[in-house]
């Protein structure tokens, strides 16, 4: 019963991304309304215990380092989970962060779209016996891309504070 | 069991009793049963809406045997896993595992990205600086009780 998703990545630079999704204020939320802005983006899910919080902790050191130049970013937290992160787990989630971002769900169709867009990839993996039911297992890079939606940068999970502010500031121009 | 074992095992005992007392009239954040003890246990955050949560600490055995966590509980939630992440080839994976061994003369961490004790069905909100009560059983019946202090999720930086 496990779902795979695969998609090649697109190279750096190409074609720009879009998607449209619910936001965790219940919006809908259109990619493309984010021109002119640098953007991060990353999947996870809100019953994970540590990847995305320790991901959402490092994102807001990220923005701390960028001192002014934070207002020219946004990172989109993508939830591979729509079932249960809804936009209101979602905000609960990123109240607790100093971080301008966004929580994103949608259908599970939307989610899958946008995920092989990315070329990130999950897995819902059933738990018999766990009161979690399922886990998901996803990739953690985080993508980077510039004011016109396009991919610039992948980092990995373990990607320091330091790599992902000199990203930034390479796409941003300085 | 030699004789020998067994007139070691009585005053460590009765020291780990007295250790125990102690430890709980002074709210100690150490804890222990025969050979276990627990340290720099805490437990991350979980706003209003947010069902799950985990906690993390060091488990340390003084004895000659391995001991294992089987089991645990805490009042903050319906449901107690033992639990570890870890990467699948390109992914994270969060499973739930059946025990926590804990070696002899040794020592195991439960740290983000790794082992943990997951909670589900959270009770109430859990705010930075509260502290909720755990219960670990081992593998040899005795039971560890440890207090987990509510930490932030941004007070925790990799
Ligand atoms: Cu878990």
């Amino acid at each position: 019963m496990g779902l795979f998703l695969a998609a090649g990545l697109l190279a750096c630079g190409e074609a720009p991304h879009d998607f449209t999704l619910t936001d965790h204020n219940g919006q809908r939320f259109e990619l493309a309304s984010l021109r002119d802005t640098t953007v991060l983006v990353f999947f996870g899910y809100s019953t994970c215990p540590d990847v995305c919080p320790t991901t959402l902790s490092k994102l807001s050191a990220v923005s701390r380092r960028l001192g002014d130049a934070r207002t020219g970013l946004k990172t989109l937290y993508i939830t591979v989970d729509p079932e249960r992160d809804t936009p209101e787990v979602l905000k609960a989630d990123l109240a607790l962060f100093t971080l301008d971002a966004l929580g994103l769900t949608g259908t599970r169709e939307e989610v899958d779209a946008v995920a092989a867009q990315f070329g990130a990839e999950y897995r819902i993996v059933p738990t018999p016996g766990s009161a979690g039911q399922y886990s998901v297992s996803h990739t953690t890079d985080l993508y980077l891309l510039d004011g016109q939606g396009r991919l610039q940068r992948t980092f990995p999970y373990e990607a320091t504070v330091e790599e992902i502010v000199e990203g930034i500031r390479g796409v941003a121009g300085g | 069991m030699t004789c020998s074992a067994n007139c070691f095992a009585r005053p460590a005992l009765l020291a780990t009793v007295l250790f125990t007392a102690l430890a709980g009239a002074v709210s100690s954040a150490a804890a222990q049963t025969a050979t276990v003890t627990a340290k720099d246990v805490w437990v991350r955050e979980a706003p209003a809406g947010r069902p799950t949560t985990a906690v993390f600490l060091v488990l340390t055995n003084s004895g000659t045997t391995a001991r294992h966590v089987v089991s645990g509980a805490t009042a903050a939630a319906d449901t107690l896993e033992l639990h570890e992440m870890k990467r699948d080839g390109n992914m994270m994976q969060m499973s739930p595992v059946s025990r926590i061994t804990v070696p002899a003369g040794g020592d195991v961490t439960l740290r983000p990205g790794g082992l943990h004790l997951m909670l589900f069905g959270l009770r109430k909100p859990l705010v930075a600086g509260d502290t909720i009560r755990v219960s670990l059983t081992l593998d040899d019946g005795t039971k560890l009780e440890v207090p987990a202090e509510v930490r932030a999720m941004m007070g925790r930086m990799p």
